[in-house]
Formats: structure tokens, C-alpha cells, sequence
């Protein structure tokens, strides 16, 4: 008998595996990942090279501020790029706005000037400076130049009421908050303490896998459902079931497509663990220059990603078998793709019904709410799992979390199954609930 | 010996009574066939054997009194809906099965290119099932049913849906197999094919057995009531003879159904003294077209499908 499993398993790996879905699966979701990463960086690197001189011209009515922003770009990081002047700033010949401004409207319109800035006489007074220019989207260059501006304003306001910058800084001093997650679970059972960067990157991985988590539970317990039924309607049931075990077949089916699934994250673990170990080859293939807060995370990921990983395989085996057993039965008692669609839309609001709250749920993950849900069966999958991302829940409550899924999971197959095993052989009518509790019991 | 053997079987759905008391039993090496209009019960027969769904009350029990569980791989099952993975290629579809059934991978892939040659479809091993006429893939999905050297092989209906050249393939493949020593047992309403192939004959009809036994023996036991004559002249002097049910005139050649089987002699008399010149006068056995008519007709149905 297990040789027959071995050989469904290998059908149901095989066909899957073979699919271009699958193949895109693979390839893509990391590729698409790595681009999410990379391309910040590499954009911003991209327009540094890129770039070449662009003229900034002023209209400095005050007369007092052009020669000091020129000196402060001339030193900016953001204006400059390896020495070589990006932003180069011209005051333009005349000091009054209205008769500068139309020959630099035009200028700006043909690309001779990127960009010019008026700045009136009364700026010390009101604060306003007028920027013109075809790309205002350039955020980066705007606050800039609005920060160089607003500290030449500032110095001159000081110089003329008589108080000291210095002083005046020192008094004005803001307070910043700094944040920090405890847990008890440190070595040895001592209080640790993380810091903030790190629990919004927990919060941002807990969204990605949960997320992939949903994704691939739906989709292949869907892709179970539809494989039940097209053996259903092809009536090649009639000759597996003269052939081997309905309940070894079904067993056989949900390991393969099991199976099918755990390749599709060996190969993305892989490829991820390849890729943060020799992330620094990458950049420098692409010439890209690593952001700072891009290098923290890919540190992160490397310190704290395995254990997640193993609740992650943990959970999803769980939720995969536990949702596509009740796929299963479905895709058996219905007999056309209108009706099991329906049923399946149906049945997919229940691992939904977390992920809606999950943005509620992350707020409070130790609400009385919460941690009763994930002991529910059908919400444990993900919504245990989410808890475990967000604030690491006692390894009691863990365990036992995992039990009470195996045992549902041992349950509904059972019933399901005995549900299959009748369903896939009846055509026609729909059983009504009471038929179903009498196949369930056959 | 009986490699197969049904006793008192009942199978209801609901308030419709299928299948009702079915007894019959098939000799190793036999041909069998089942026979019964549409909606006879012959399908819910076999998926009993099947056990794809169970009988009310009655055994079905096969060679040394072993249950179907433990025989699966040794038959072979044509069921009426024909089926395969329709996205799947010819040869993956039938090696799956193959081993399914306990083939080991070498000895099926060897077995699959003699099939396949064997059916002509060789250079369609490679393509996809989807891709198959619906006569090629049923061709197919006989190879799926024999591939094993089932000992007990089941068909529903295999002959349904063929053109006369592939039924011809069809019925000289089963009697290889026989020859081969397998044995066979099949539903239809084609009774020509029933004839040529039979040994013994299981005739359903509303869920109950109307007839059953050795193909000769039935129609012996059914009687003669048909006699055909060739004649020169008129027939108008008997043609309203009591001894005559029906007749069927073909101008020098007529096909005479009798009242009754013993007939025959005062009909014969009756010619000679009518006066008709008589050349041939040939008791005729008759055909199980007209046993099958007979025999629903008698039990009060009407046969609109037999064809």
C-alpha cells in the first residue's frame, strides 16, 4: 500500500511542480522581493550618476543670503556628489522678482535652469521663498535647500535681536523619545531589552509572512478543492478508488501538494539565505550604494530569522492540511465548478477573518480577544502565528496551541475524509447538511 | 471454479429499488456479459463489485471467498463514465494507473509501448490527454484497464461510443485476453457483439434478473419459435393462419414468428395442404435481440434503446 501513496504523492508533486504557475512562484516572489529592497538604493544611486550640472538661479532681493546658501550648498551632501557640483547656484542680474521672473519662467520651461528661487525682501519678516521649477516631486532637494535657507534666515534673525544662537539652541532643545520593546525571554530567563528598529521590523516581517502564509493556505487548498473535482467530474475517481484507498489517495494528495509548496520556500530560503550572505558582492555588482536603514535590516534578518521561520513550516503545514481537507470534502460533494467555487469563497472567509483584524490585532496582540481566537482551530494558523511575531506568547500556550491544531486536524480529516470518500462518488444533487452528517458517520 | 460470485444482492436509493435480489456467479476464464436496457441496474451491479458503493444486504465475494479490498489488483475496471487527466500526457496518465496498481515503474513503462503500438497510438504517447479524439482516448483507457494482467476484468459498457472498426478491435482484444486466460464481465445493449462473445448471459431488467446462463442454453430454453421458408408463388393462402404471431415478407423469402414453439408441425401441414410451393422450411433459433424484446416486453417494459 504505501508504494501506491508514493506513487499519488509523486503525480500530485510532479503535475504542480510542472505548472508555470509554480515556476513563477519560485522566481518571481524573490526577484520581486529583492527589487522592493534593492530599489531605493538603487535609484538613488542610479540618479547620482546620472545627474549632471544643473542650474539653480537665484533672485536674492534681500541681497544678504545668496553668497551664504551658495557656501552651505557648495558643502550639502545631498547637493553634491563626489566633489563634483550637482546643484550650481547663479544669482541672477537683476535683484527684483518681477523683472527676473518671466526670462527665468522661460528658462525653467526650456531646461536651460532647473530650478529658481525667488526670495523676497521681507523673508525675515513672513519666512517665504517662492521655488520654481518643472519637477517639483524632487523632495529631497526642496527640503534641502529649505533647511540650508531657513538656518541663513534664522542666523540673521538672531544677529539682529542680539541673543546668542548658541544659547537659544540649547534652550529650545526638543525631547526624543527613544523606544524599547521588553521580553522575559532573554538567556537564562532574564528581562531583554530591543530596540525600537527592531519590533517595526518584526511588525514588517509579520506582515510579509503572514501574508505568504494566507496566500499559499488559500491558494493550494483552493488548487485541492479544483483537483478533487476535476477527478470527480472526469470519473476517474471510479478507476483510483478500484485501485487504491479513498483515504490513502486523499493522504497522498495533500502530501504532494504539501510537498509542492515546502520546495517553493526551500528554494526562496535558499536563495534568501545565498543572497544576505553575500549581499555586499550584489551591491557592488550593481554598483549600488546601501542605504544605512537597508543594512541594519538585512542584519536583523540574519540574526533572528530561523526560529520564525520554523513556527512559520509549523503553521503553515497545520493551517495547509486543516484547510484543504475541508477543501477536499467540498470539492467531493460538489459536482460543477459553479458550486464549488461558491463553497470555497465561503469557506475562505474563515482564514480571512484574521488577517482583517490584523492591523486591530497587532495593536493589542495580549488583548483577552486575541489570545482566545488563536486557540480557535480555524483562525490558529495565522493568528497564532501572527502572536508569535508580534510579542513571543509563553511556550505553554504554544504548545498547546499546536496540539489543539493537530488534534482538530486529526478530526476534520477524519470527518472530511469520510465525507470525500462518499461525496466524490455521488453525482447529482447537492446532500443536503443531514446527508452530510450521515456520510460523515458511514 | 468461480472467481466471482454474487449472491442475493439488493441495492436501494432512497425509495428506487436498483438493484433487487441478484444472484449469478462467473467461471474463471469465461466471458460474461450483462445485459439490460438503460437504467436496468447493470452500472449499479457493477460498481457493487466495485465496491465504489455498497449493497444493501447480499456477498460479493471473489475467488477463495476474498473480499473486493483484497483482489483490487488483480482487476481491472472500465467504468461507463470514461476519464483520464486531461492535462496529463498520454504515457504519465497510464503508467499513474499502471502503478496504481502495483506495477513496478520498468515492467509498466515496457508494458505501455506494447499497448500503445498494439492500438496504434504510439506517436501520441507524448501528447497531452486533451489532445485525444474521443475514440482515441478511449482506446486509451482500455489500456488503463488491462495493463496489469488483471485477472478479473470489468467493463461497463465498452462498446459504446466506437465506430464498427474499433468495436471489431474491441472485441478481438477481449477475446485475446481471454485467451490469455483472464476473465471478463461486461454490461451492454449490443447484443450482436453479446452473441459472438458471450459464454454465459445475465439478463436485467427493472433491478431483477430475468434470465440467466450459458448463451446456448438460453436460447434453447427460449425455444424455437421462429421459422424462416423460401417458397415460389403467393403466401396469401396462410397468411391468416392461427399458428402465425407475425410474419416478414420478403417476396420468395419470409421470416415466420410463431404463436408457440411447438407449432412448427401444424404449420408445416398447413402449408402443404394451403398448397404452397415450399423449397426450404428451417427452424430458426432465436436471436437475443429478439430474447432481450421478448423478455422486457414480457415483464411489461418497452425497449427504446436497443439498437
Amino acid at each position: 500500500m504505501p508504494n501506491k501513496i508514493l506513487t499519488v504523492i509523486k503525480r500530485e508533486y510532479m503535475t504542480r511542480v510542472r505548472t508555470k504557475g509554480f515556476v513563477a512562484s519560485v522566481f518571481l516572489m524573490p526577484m520581486l522581493i529583492c527589487t522592493v529592497i534593492l530599489l531605493p538604493s538603487f535609484m538613488a544611486t542610479m540618479e547620482k550618476k546620472t545627474a549632471s550640472v544643473r542650474r539653480l538661479v537665484v533672485i536674492d532681493e534681500t541681497g544678504d543670503i545668496f553668497p551664504k546658501l551658495k557656501a552651505s550648498v557648495a558643502q550639502h551632501p545631498t547637493l553634491q556628489q563626489k566633489g563634483e557640483l550637482r546643484y550650481q547656484l547663479t544669482r541672477h542680474t537683476s535683484d527684483s522678482i518681477d523683472e527676473a521672473k518671466s526670462e527665468l519662467r522661460q528658462q525653467v520651461a526650456t531646461g536651460e535652469v532647473y530650478a529658481y528661487l525667488a526670495i523676497p525682501k521681507n523673508v525675515f519678516q513672513d519666512g517665504k521663498v517662492r521655488y520654481y521649477a518643472k519637477t517639483i516631486s524632487n523632495v529631497d532637494v526642496q527640503s534641502s535647500l529649505r533647511r540650508l535657507l531657513s538656518e541663513i534666515v534664522r542666523n540673521k534673525r538672531f544677529a539682529e535681536s542680539g541673543y546668542s544662537q548658541l544659547e537659544v539652541k540649547r534652550l529650545m532643545r526638543s525631547v526624543t523619545f527613544d523606544t524599547f520593546a521588553i521580553t522575559g525571554d532573554g538567556e537564562n530567563g532574564e528581562v531583554q531589552v530591543e530596540r525600537k528598529v527592531e519590533t517595526s521590523f518584526q511588525r514588517g516581517r509579520a506582515f510579509l509572512l503572514i501574508f505568504v502564509l494566507y496566500l499559499f493556505i488559500i491558494i493550494y487548498a483552493n488548487s485541492v478543492m479544483q483537483n478533487v473535482l476535476e477527478e470527480k467530474i472526469t470519473r476517474i475517481v471510479e478507476v483510483i478508488v478500484s485501485s487504491i484507498k479513498p483515504y490513502h489517495f486523499l493522504f497522498g494528495k495533500l502530501i504532494g501538494v504539501c510537498a509542492a509548496c515546502l520546495t517553493i520556500f526551500a528554494v526562496w530560503v535558499i536563495f534568501g539565505a545565498v543572497l544576505l550572505n553575500n549581499f555586499n558582492l550584489l551591491l557592488d555588482a550593481f554598483g549600488i550604494d546601501a542605504q544605512q536603514s537597508l543594512l541594519i535590516v538585512i542584519a536583523l534578518i540574519k540574526a533572528s530569522s530561523t526560529n520564525v521561520l520554523i513556527y512559520f513550516l509549523i503553521y503553515f503545514i497545520c493551517g495547509f492540511v486543516f484547510y484543504s481537507t475541508l477543501y477536499a470534502a467540498v470539492g467531493a460533494i460538489c459536482s460543477s465548478n459553479e458550486d464549488a467555487q461558491q463553497f470555497g469563497a465561503l469557506l475562505a472567509i474563515l482564514p480571512s477573518v484574521p488577517v482583517v483584524l490584523m492591523v486591530q490585532l497587532f495593536k493589542m496582540p495580549e488583548a483577552p480577544f486575541a489570545i482566545v481566537l488563536s486557540h480557535i482551530p480555524f483562525f490558529s494558523p495565522i493568528l497564532m502565528f501572527m502572536r508569535i511575531n508580534v510579542l513571543m506568547p509563553p511556550l505553554w500556550e504554544i504548545l498547546l496551541n499546536i496540539l489543539l491544531m493537530c488534534a482538530t486536524v486529526l478530526l476534520v480529516t477524519l470527518i472530511s475524509g469520510k465525507i470525500y470518500r462518499v461525496g466524490i462518488l455521488m453525482y447529482g444533487k447537492r446532500p443536503t447538511l443531514g446527508q452530510l452528517w450521515q456520510w460523515a458517520r458511514y | 471454479m468461480n472467481l466471482l460470485q454474487l449472491e442475493n444482492v439488493h441495492k436501494k436509493f432512497g425509495d428506487f429499488t436498483a438493484v433487487s435480489d441478484i444472484s449469478f456467479s462467473i467461471e474463471k476464464g469465461s466471458v460474461y456479459g450483462l445485459l439490460g436496457p438503460n437504467g436496468a441496474g447493470k452500472t449499479t451491479t457493477l460498481r457493487m463489485i466495485m465496491d465504489i458503493i455498497a449493497p444493501d444486504a447480499g456477498s460479493i465475494t471473489f475467488s477463495g471467498n476474498r473480499q473486493v479490498q483484497d483482489f483490487l489488483d488483480q482487476i481491472g475496471y472500465l467504468p461507463e463514465e470514461r476519464g483520464l487527466y486531461r492535462k496529463m500526457k498520454v504515457r504519465d496518465v497510464i503508467l499513474f494507473i499502471a502503478e496504481l496498481k502495483g506495477l513496478h515503474k520498468q515492467q509498466a513503462l515496457g508494458e505501455i509501448e506494447h499497448w500503445l503500438e498494439k492500438m496504434q497510438l504510439s506517436e501520441w504517447g507524448n501528447k497531452r490527454v486533451d489532445e485525444l479524439s474521443k475514440g482515441m482516448a478511449q482506446k486509451i483507457q482500455f489500456i488503463t484497464t488491462v495493463i496489469h494482467k488483471p485477472e478479473l476484468i470489468i467493463l461497463d459498457e465498452p462498446f459504446s461510443g466506437l465506430d464498427p472498426i474499433n468495436m471489431t478491435l474491441l472485441k478481438d482484444l477481449m477475446l485475446e485476453l481471454r485467451e490469455g486466460g483472464s476473465t471478463i464481465i461486461f454490461s451492454t445493449h449490443v447484443m450482436e457483439q453479446v452473441e459472438k462473445l458471450c459464454d454465459r448471459i445475465c439478463l436485467i431488467h427493472q433491478g431483477k434478473v430475468l434470465l440467466e446462463g450459458e448463451i446456448r442454453a438460453v436460447k434453447r430454453g427460449f425455444g424455437k419459435n421462429s421459422v424462416e421458408i423460401e417458397y415460389i408463388g403467393s403466401l396469401e393462402p396462410i397468411r391468416n393462419s392461427a399458428c402465425i404471431q407475425g410474419i416478414n415478407d420478403f417476396g420468395q423469402y419470409a421470416e415466420i414468428k410463431l404463436r408457440d414453439p411447438e407449432d412448427y408441425r401444424p404449420f408445416l401441414q398447413e402449408l402443404v395442404e394451403k398448397g404452397v410451393d415450399v423449397t426450404r422450411f428451417e427452424l430458426m433459433e432465436p436471436t437475443l435481440h429478439e430474447i432481450f424484446v421478448q423478455s422486457v416486453e414480457a415483464h411489461g417494459g418497452t425497449v427504446q434503446n436497443a439498437e
